[in-house]
Order: structure tokens, then sequence, then C-alpha cells
């Protein structure tokens, strides 16, 4: 036993893509106990379980609500990107909780509602908002320690500009701590949509599941939660991957 | 508390959090929140400071009934996570060995589905109500302040203190009880605000959903006002101004006493 522990602790240090996977399977194993708790306790929801291995077009409505939610996600994840990089490097390099603290405090499902009054295609802009402060706050909270590293000190006697520095010295060296900050995100976003496709009636995943909670259809709603559960692993893998990658030592 | 109301954070997070607090102390009855006082969507003024729902019913009268649903919700939600994850947590990392290396996989497991679905999954075994949501919100926060209970345990047991009496022979439980804990205070105060700001918005999302309080609780205050839009936009942007300020005052002080 010690020595397949041992074995396995090896492998990881190996590989680092070994220890992601490992990392991102408890994951997996919660979303399938979650489901099959749910199965098991709910009224009238064994059959359900079994039922949903059976009615393929419950899967196929399924999915085609999670590709609408991947289209609402998208440039909501690009918005905050875009915007949260600057904004926290911003803040890394000066003080300031406040702006962060204000978008992060905006209750998804209310900004949906006000900004469906100007234009119902601004849905993205209320997904993006609380995203945009985690990175901004994920990019600030990375950004302080390597500020006193240094070579980022020796760049800076050198006369090296602010933004240069900010792009060829700070963000190499402080991507594996922001990308470790970003673990909330996908279920931020996941759980932003929700709000979103319910407060503008978008047809994503999270409008499918509510639908389905509301109707008490329980195979609909196991096989969102299942969808959901595994985009959210994916998710959480790919930025394990992308951390261990752009670690020095691929650690 | 002198040192931390010098802190303009500290200050700025009191002056948003009292004024919901005064609201849900002084929250009118139940007849006043449902009595018709005007035309449907009165517009703000006079008698009514925020105008008229879709009912004619007082904006500011519901708002103030559903206060305490939402905030007391909220922070039951975070008490209850607290009070679960936090002792675990800090009980693990400050034992080392297997029963820290067992919480970070606990973590992933339990935050495996995102939060609302997570909650619609729960509205199947539960009647919607407060109490789900309460429940839902606190499952929610758990993984989170499990590992933030064990970063603390374990940024306290590497403290040059602790190590100083760790010489002088005290032993595991003396050290956590007497001399860990009660410096964990201003830190575990942080995580307590920081879980009341994600679940103050949280709990109202699920009214807004259907799954949490009835209305007038915020967000299903939200709900009932949005079916009319844009007519008497302010039945919608009063309740989740409410929201956002419960939100960013408990965050701006937790943030001042993380400082």
């Amino acid at each position: 036993m010690h020595a397949r522990a041992q074995a396995l602790r090896l492998g990881v240090r190996r590989s680092p893509l070994l220890g992601c996977l490992l990392r991102a399977a408890p994951a997996l194993l919660g979303t399938l106990l979650t489901c099959a708790l749910l199965a098991a306790r709910g009224p009238g929801l064994g059959p359900a379980w079994v039922a949903l291995a059976g009615e393929p077009e419950v899967w196929r409505a399924a999915l085609v609500a999670l590709g609408e939610t991947l289209v609402l996600i998208a440039p909501a994840l690009l918005l905050a990107g875009l915007l949260g990089l600057p904004l926290g490097l911003l803040a890394g390099m000066g003080p300031g909780t406040g702006v962060q603290a204000l978008l992060l405090a905006l209750p998804g499902f209310w900004l949906a509602v006000l900004l469906a009054m100007i234009g119902p295609w601004l849905d993205f802009v209320a997904l993006a908002l609380p995203g945009l402060a985690l990175v901004a706050q994920a990019t600030r909270t990375a950004v302080r320690p390597v500020l006193g590293m240094d070579h980022v000190g020796q760049a800076r006697a050198e006369g090296v500009g602010r933004l240069a520095l900010a792009f060829t010295e700070v963000m190499p060296a402080a991507a594996a701590g922001f990308l470790g900050q970003l673990r909330p995100l996908p279920g931020l976003l996941l759980s932003g949509a929700v709000a979103v496709e319910v407060a503008v009636a978008r047809p994503g995943l999270g409008r499918f599941a509510w639908q389905a909670w509301q109707g008490q259809e329980a195979a609909a709603l196991l096989a969102a939660l299942l969808l959901a559960g595994a985009l959210h692993a994916l998710a959480m893998f790919g930025l394990d991957a992308a951390r261990a990658a752009s670690e020095p030592d691929g650690a | 508390m002198k040192r931390l109301l010098r802190e303009p954070l500290a200050v700025a997070g009191l002056l948003c959090l009292l004024p919901l607090l005064a609201a849900a102390l002084l929250a009118p009855g139940a007849e006043l929140a449902e009595a018709v006082v005007a035309v449907p969507f009165a517009r703000p003024g006079g008698a009514l400071p925020l105008g008229a729902d879709l009912a004619g019913r007082d904006v500011l009268a519901r708002l103030l009934r559903g206060a305490p649903a939402t905030l007391a919700g909220g922070a039951a939600a975070a008490v209850l996570a607290a009070f679960t994850a936090l002792p675990l947590g800090m009980a693990a990392a400050w034992r080392g060995g297997r029963p820290a290396a067992a919480l970070p996989p606990l973590a992933t497991a339990a935050e495996a589905l995102p939060p609302a679905l997570l909650a619609l999954g729960l509205g199947l075994l539960l009647p919607p109500g407060s109490t789900t949501a309460v429940v839902a919100v606190a499952l929610a926060l758990w993984p989170g302040l499990l590992r933030a209970g064990a970063a603390e345990a374990a940024r306290l047991r590497q403290a040059p203190f602790i190590a100083a009496l760790m010489v002088v022979g005290a032993g595991p439980a003396r050290l956590l009880l007497l001399h860990a804990l009660p410096n964990a205070g201003p830190a575990v105060g942080a995580m307590l605000l920081r879980a009341l700001a994600q679940a103050v918005p949280a709990c109202a999302l699920l009214g807004f959903l259907g799954l949490g309080a009835p209305a007038p609780g915020w967000g299903a205050m939200v709900a009932e006002a949005a079916v009319a839009l844009p007519e008497g936009w302010w039945a919608v942007a009063a309740p989740g101004l409410g929201v956002m300020l419960a939100s960013l005052g408990a965050t701006l002080l937790a943030e001042a006493l993380r400082r």
C-alpha cells in the first residue's frame, strides 16, 4: 500500500498532467455522488435516474441548451478578461479595492433584468461584471508579491516603462498565481448563467434546469446537473493544467 | 474596535450595513406591506418615496418588510457554513498529515456543482422557502470556508510564537485552543463577513428563482416587478440596490478587518 502511494506520488511529480487529473477527479466524483443522492432520496426519483440512460431526447435537449449557455459565457469571459486584467494590474500596482468590491456585490440576476430594458443582447454584460471583478482581484493578488522580486526591481531601475514592465516582467512571473486564484471563476460563470438566462428568458442550460425544477422533471434536471458538473470539472482541470504549465518548474 | 473605526473601509462598510440593519429592525407589519395604497406603478415621490409596485403597494414598506427575511437568511447561511466548515478545516490543517491532505479533494468534491444548479437539485428534495435557501447557500459556501479555515490554521502553525510554545512543551490541544484560536479572531471575523457578502446575493437569487424566501423577500420582489418592465423600474431597482449595499458593506468591513 505504502509502495503504491509512493509510486503514485512519483508519477504525479514526473507528470504534472496526471496531478491535474487527480485533482479534478473529486469534482466529477462529487457531481456523480450528488446526482446519485438526489436520485436515491427524492420522491420517485429512482426511476428517473434509470430512465435518464434511456431518454436520448432529454440529453439532446440538454446538450442544445448547453450550447446556448456556452454562447452566453464566451463573450462574458472575453469581456471579463479584457477589462479585468488591466484593472487588476492597475490595482496591484497601486491602492484600491473599492471597484472590485462594488462589481462583486452586483447581483447578476438584477443587473440582467435591468440591462434587458436597454437591449436583451446585453445579457452577457451582466454575466461578465462579477467575472471581471474576480479576474481583477486575482490579478491584483497575484501581482503584489511579484512587484517585490529582484528582477522586477532591476527592470524598473533600468528605466523600463510601467506598461512594458507589467507585460514583460510582472505578468509572466504572476501567471501561475493568477491562474490558481481563478478557481472560483467556472462556478461563478455557470451559476451566473442560470440567473441571467432565467432573467432574460434565454434558452440555456440554466433555464432548462430551472424549468425542469419547476415542472419537477427529475430526468431533465439530473441531465442538466450532470452536464454542468462535467463542464465545471473540465474547466477546473483546464485551469489547473494551465497553472501547472506556467509554473517555472512545471510542477 | 477603535482601530477598526479609524479604517475608512470599515466606516464605509458600516455606513452601508447600519441602515439595512435598522431597516430590518424597523420592519413594518405584513398588513402595511400588503396594503394597496396607490395606482399600479405610481411614480416615486411624496408619500411614496420609492413609488408603488404593479399591485399599487408601497415599495418602501415592502422593502423594509422583506429586509429581515433577506438579511437574516444570508446571515444564517453564512453562520451555518462557518460553524461546520471552519472548525473542520482548522482542526484538520492543525493536525497535518492525512487529515490535512484529505481537505483539498473534499473541498473540490463539495464544490463540484455550480451553486445555483446545486440549489435547483436540492429543490427536488426540499420545498421552496427560506430554509431551503439557507441550506443551499450554506452548502455553496462550505468548500470556500473549509479552505480558508485550513489556510488560517496552517499560517498560525508556522507562526514564531507557536514554535516557541512548542519548544517549552505546550501540547497541541493547549496550543490550538489557548493560543492559536484567540489569534485567529480577526481572520475568522473577516471570513464570516466575506461569507455574508456572498450569502445575501445568493439568497436573493434563490428568491428570484422561486426557491427562496417569497415576496417581499428582495429576490422575489425583483421577480415580481420584472414582468412589467420597463414600466415601474423602481420596483426592480430598490430591492437590488438593497442586496448590493448589504454585500458591498460586508465586503468592505471584511477587507478592513483583514488589514
